[in-house]
C-alpha cells in the first residue's frame, strides 16, 4: 500500500505535540470564519461563506410555483433543500450526486430552517434551498445552514429569526467546540446544534459518538455559545451587503 | 429596545409594542412585541401610529392593489376578460402561485366600450393594474390608462403578431387582417 503524505497530515502531527487541539486552537475557539451576502445573481437571495478550510455557497429561489401537487400543502409554503458535495470537496473523489449522507443532511437543514421562516405567508408555493459544499473540512452540515439562512435573508423571505448552527464534540477526551475534520473522525463524539440565537430555541440536534450526560450538557452549552459567535458574523454579513451602519 | 425610524433591523429585532404601535407592513406581533420581518429599515408613522419596515432586500412578489401586471389573454367572455398572470412588472420574482385576474369591461379603457372582443383577444399579452386582489390567486384588473393595454397583438385568423397602424388599430402583417385592441402606448409590433 502507498502512502501518500500531503501537508494536512504533517501539520496534524507537529502541532498536536504542542497544543491539546490538533489545530492548536482553545477548546471553546472557532475556526476563522467569513460570510458574505448576495454573491449569485440569478439567485433570489444566496451566500457564501468559509468557515476554516469549508466552502460553502447557498442559493434560494423562491416563494415560487410548486408542481409536485402531492407534497403540496394548502395552507402554507414547503420549505426544500438539496445539500450537495462537490465531487472536488473531500481528499478523495466523491462520486457525484445524492447519496444516503446527503440526502440525510438535506432533510435536516430543512427541518432546522422551517421553524424560523413564515411558511403560513405563501400557501401552495415552494421555498427551495441549495447548499453547494465546495470544500468541505469537517462540519459541513452546521456551515451549511448557517449560509442558507443568510440566502434566506438576503432574499427577502420574512422570517422570524437567523437560524445559526455549530457543533461541539469529544476529541482527546476533552470537549471542544467546532470540531475540525480530523476531529470529527477521530475523536469520541460530536454534536451539531442549530438554534434560533434571539430566543434559543433548538431547531437541530444530532449525536454521534458516546457521551456521558454530564458531557452532553457541556457539548450542548459549548455548541450554542459557538452559535451565538456565529450569530455575530450572520448579521454582519446582512449589514454588510445592505448598508446598515 | 425601542426602534427609530430609519434604523436598520434584521428579522426578528425587536421594534416597540403592541400598546404603542400597530403592526403594518413586514412586521410582525408576537407576546405584545412587535418585531421585524425583514432586513431593511424602520418606517414610524407618528400619525396614525403605524410601525413598518421598508425592506432593504429584494422582496417576494406579492399581489397587491395598485403593482402593475404582464400576463396573457386566457378567455373573453361578453363582461369579463381573463387574464392569466405571468408576473409583477420591474421584478424578476417570479409569483409564488399562478393568478388569474379579469378585466371587466367598465374598467378596459376610459370611454364607452360596445363588445371586450374590440379591446382584448385570446393569446394578446398585456400590462393591467391591479385593482383588487380577491383570495390568494385572484384580482381585478384594469387598463383604463394610456401606459396599460396590449403590449403585443395576435392576428385572430393567422396567429402572427400585428402591427400597430393607428390609436387602438392593428394590421396583420401576414395576411392584411385589420382589428381593433385596447393598446398600450408602449405597444410593441
Amino acid at each position: 500500500m502507498i502512502n501518500i503524505i500531503t501537508n494536512r497530515d504533517l501539520e496534524v502531527k507537529s502541532e498536536a505535540k504542542g497544543s491539546e487541539r490538533p489545530d492548536g486552537r482553545a477548546y471553546n475557539e472557532l475556526r476563522p470564519l467569513k460570510i458574505e451576502a448576495g454573491v449569485l445573481e440569478r439567485a433570489d437571495g444566496s451566500a457564501y461563506l468559509e468557515f476554516g478550510d469549508n466552502k460553502v455557497l447557498a442559493a434560494v429561489y423562491g416563494p415560487r410555483e410548486f408542481h409536485i401537487r402531492r407534497f403540496l400543502k394548502p395552507n402554507m409554503a414547503v420549505l426544500r433543500c438539496r445539500y450537495n458535495m462537490a465531487p472536488f470537496s473531500v481528499e478523495d473523489r466523491k462520486r457525484p450526486g445524492p447519496d444516503r449522507r446527503s440526502l440525510e443532511i438535506s432533510k435536516l437543514t430543512s427541518e432546522a430552517l422551517s421553524p424560523a421562516v413564515f411558511l403560513e405567508k405563501f400557501p401552495r408555493s415552494s421555498i427551495d434551498v441549495f447548499i453547494e459544499v465546495l470544500q468541505a473540512e469537517g462540519g459541513t452540515r452546521c456551515a451549511g445552514i448557517t449560509a442558507a439562512s443568510v440566502a434566506l435573508a438576503d432574499a427577502g423571505i420574512p422570517m422570524r429569526d437567523m437560524v445559526v448552527a455549530c457543533a461541539a464534540g469529544k476529541a482527546n477526551g476533552q470537549i471542544v467546540m467546532d470540531l475540525s475534520e480530523w476531529e470529527d473522525k477521530e475523536g469520541e463524539a460530536d454534536v451539531p446544534v442549530a438554534i434560533m440565537p434571539r430566543t434559543g430555541e433548538i431547531t437541530l440536534l444530532q449525536m454521534d459518538g458516546q457521551l456521558t450526560k454530564d458531557e452532553f450538557e457541556q457539548a450542548l452549552d459549548l455548541a450554542k455559545e459557538g452559535c451565538m459567535k456565529i450569530s455575530v458574523e450572520q448579521k454582519k454579513a446582512i449589514k454588510n451587503r445592505y448598508g446598515g451602519d | 429596545m425601542k426602534a427609530k425610524s430609519g434604523d436598520f433591523v434584521l428579522p426578528g429585532d425587536a421594534l416597540g409594542v403592541t400598546e404603542e404601535f400597530l403592526p403594518s407592513e413586514w412586521t410582525y406581533e408576537e407576546e405584545g412585541k412587535i418585531r421585524s420581518l425583514v432586513a431593511g429599515t424602520v418606517s414610524i408613522d407618528q400619525k396614525n401610529k403605524k410601525i413598518s419596515i421598508i425592506p432593504k432586500t429584494k422582496s417576494p412578489a406579492i399581489l397587491s392593489r395598485g403593482v402593475v401586471i404582464l400576463g396573457q389573454i386566457k378567455d373573453v367572455r361578453g363582461q369579463r376578460a381573463m387574464v392569466e398572470i405571468e408576473g409583477i412588472k420591474d421584478t424578476n420574482r417570479s409569483l409564488p402561485i399562478s393568478c388569474v385576474g379579469g378585466i371587466h369591461i367598465s374598467q378596459a379603457q376610459k370611454g364607452y366600450v360596445d363588445k371586450l372582443t374590440d379591446d382584448f383577444r385570446i393569446g394578446d399579452i398585456v400590462e393591467a393594474k391591479v385593482t383588487k386582489v380577491l383570495g390568494i390567486d385572484n384580482a381585478d384588473l384594469t387598463t383604463a390608462d394610456d401606459e396599460l393595454g396590449v403590449l403585443k397583438a395576435m392576428c385572430t385568423k393567422c396567429r402572427y403578431f400585428m402591427n400597430k397602424i393607428g390609436k387602438n388599430q392593428v394590421k396583420c402583417p401576414n395576411c392584411g387582417n385589420k382589428e381593433t385592441r385596447k393598446l398600450s402606448s408602449k405597444y410593441e409590433g
